[in-house]
């Protein structure tokens, strides 16, 4: 199923192209990763899937519907926890959980239980101000959880992590998306932990999609298509995939072969490091 | 989705966790509860002179009251707001299935209810007080005239403080800073005491409490005053760009 079908979405701010001009699929339950070097456009990306931005050129459709006109509807359907804390860190961790429950008007029972599952329960008396950023992490997780979204953004969730917390936190997603089948989005520059968790890359460069391909589990990168309009340079071009909707998983192997008339080489696998450098520096 | 009372009722709850807040909210009792307490003698021995026992005992007390809720209605939003600034809450509830204008009209409401809390008892421990002093002393005289000053002071009050709160959330939704969005006003607002009879006195809405206490003492109605028109409008004005032109300016704080 496709939660979300993206088509030729534009946006800017200031007369400044910030989107140009993007399509894509996202479908569920999947682990989407958005990468892209500072200022590329995840973030203004992520605003405006979730319904907070809303003054774009080009088409949105969240569940098969616009979310234009429809962002209450689209909002009750995806949490997304930002760049920026959504807790108040001034009150407990039980404070903060009561008064999104009382919020979003949900059951306490829920809470309770997700307190439990993230292993927070022994903490439910500490201010937010006194928890490690690993913990407040799960808090913001906990909180996103209370609604049972059907998506979660998550803007660069490893930030300050160590890596005991980062792993905690891969598995949870990993876990949460494999059992309750909600898909994340997660944008960030953790190319480990990306790597390790998402099962469909989108790379973004100056507002523009550079690569979007899905990866089988436990196998290498699959590209499911590049565009013809991706602005791969030509050395990278000749050395990896070049336009069709098909699936080109079957091209892997290091061959040539011709591909609705056009050649299609694929001479290396690039570990997810490579292929960010190769697409992203200049 | 979630409407105002459901996000009031959350807020509400969060603000309670707040016991600065929560002891602010006592302030005004205190206050009335200490100068009642200076007042004592003078209020005594004026008893026998057959002036209004009410305008002799609350007074000064009203006046100094007449500061501290203009006072509160600039505060009180920065204390609100800047807990919102600080956790980034504006653009965490702006992707929660709400409508913006509830979430800040529930602000409002707040504030307005803190408000309506501290003004009204205030008012009523002040009649207390002084049913009290009359009962104890037997003075007669707090039973014999009705203390309209008193009701005149609430009313025109209530109506000042809710206008200026409605401004300073708007002043402090788009401004964090509090040397931008409240120290010039709290600034104002001290030789504001001087200025209420100024030819321009309208265009200092932090005049418009001394205004009040002045029109008490002299004894004519404060709703027929431009003061209360303006804040009437004021107020209407206030609530509708909060609840619908507000949100439409929300690229400021997401980008």
């Amino acid at each position: 199923m496709d939660v979300y079908n993206i088509q030729n979405l534009s946006f800017s701010i200031k007369k400044k192209l910030i989107i140009d001009n993007i399509s894509f699929l996202i479908k569920s339950p999947s682990i989407v990763g958005l990468l892209g070097p500072n200022g590329a456009g995840k973030s203004t990306l992520i605003n405006l899937l979730t319904g907070v931005q809303t003054r774009y050129n080009g088409n949105i459709r969240f569940l098969n519907r616009n979310i234009r006109g429809n962002e209450i509807e689209t909002k009750c359907e995806i949490a997304a926890i930002l760049d920026h804390s959504s807790t108040y860190d001034t009150i407990t961790v039980r404070e903060n959980i009561c008064y999104y429950i009382k919020l979003l008007n949900v059951k306490p029972k829920i809470g309770e239980d997700l307190l439990v599952e993230f292993e927070l329960d022994s903490y439910k008396n500490h201010k937010v101000s006194e928890l490690s950023s690993g913990y407040k992490q799960r808090l913001k997780i906990v909180i996103s959880l209370l609604r049972s979204p059907t998506v979660i953004f998550l803007d660069e969730p490893w930030l300050a992590l160590d890596p005991i917390n980062a792993s905690f936190l891969s598995k949870k997603i990993n876990e949460i998306c494999s059992v309750r089948k909600i898909t994340f989005v997660v944008s960030g520059h953790d190319l480990s932990e990306l790597d390790e968790l998402c099962n469909h890359l989108i790379f973004l460069k100056e507002g523009r999609i550079v690569l979007d391909f899905y990866r089988k589990q436990g196998s290498e990168f699959m590209v499911h298509h590049v565009k013809k309009t991706t602005s791969l340079d030509d050395r990278f071009k000749n050395r990896f995939f070049i336009d069709t909707k098909k699936d080109l998983g079957l091209i892997i192997n290091a061959r040539t072969e011709e591909l609705d008339g056009m050649e299609v080489i694929c001479t290396e696998i690039y570990s997810l490091k490579e292929l960010y450098f190769n697409l992203l520096t200049n | 989705m979630m409407g105002i009372t459901q996000i009031l009722y959350a807020d509400i709850y969060r603000i309670t966790k707040n016991k600065i807040v929560l002891l602010t909210l006592f302030i005004p009792q205190l206050l009335v509860l200490l100068l009642s307490y200076l007042q004592f003698e003078n209020t005594i021995s004026a008893a026998a002179t057959g002036y209004d026992i009410w305008v002799i005992y609350s007074k000064d007390i009203l006046m100094v009251l007449s500061f501290v809720l203009p006072l509160f209605a600039i505060v009180y939003p920065f204390v609100i707001l800047e807990n919102e600034h600080r956790h980034n809450g504006l653009r965490t509830h702006s992707i929660l299935p709400l409508k913006m204008g509830n979430y800040f009209v529930s602000k409002l409401l707040l504030i307005w209810m803190f408000l309506v809390y501290t003004t009204i008892f205030s008012s009523l421990l002040l009649l207390i007080i002084g049913y009290i002093i009359g009962a104890l002393f037997g003075i007669k005289e707090f039973v014999l005239y009705s203390p309209t000053i008193i009701g005149g002071f609430t009313v025109g009050i209530l109506l000042i403080s809710l206008f200026v709160s409605s401004v300073h959330l708007v002043l402090n939704i788009f401004f964090k800073n509090f040397l931008i969005n409240t120290l010039p006003f709290l600034l104002i607002l001290f030789p504001s005491f001087f200025l209420y009879n100024w030819k321009y006195y309208f265009l200092n809405i932090y005049s418009y409490p001394f205004r009040l206490m002045n029109s008490l003492q002299l004894d004519y109605v404060i709703i027929n005053d431009l003061t209360s028109i303006i804040c009437f409008i004021g107020l209407m004005l206030s609530l509708i760009i909060i609840r619908y032109l507000i949100p439409k300016c929300q690229y400021i704080w997401i980008n």
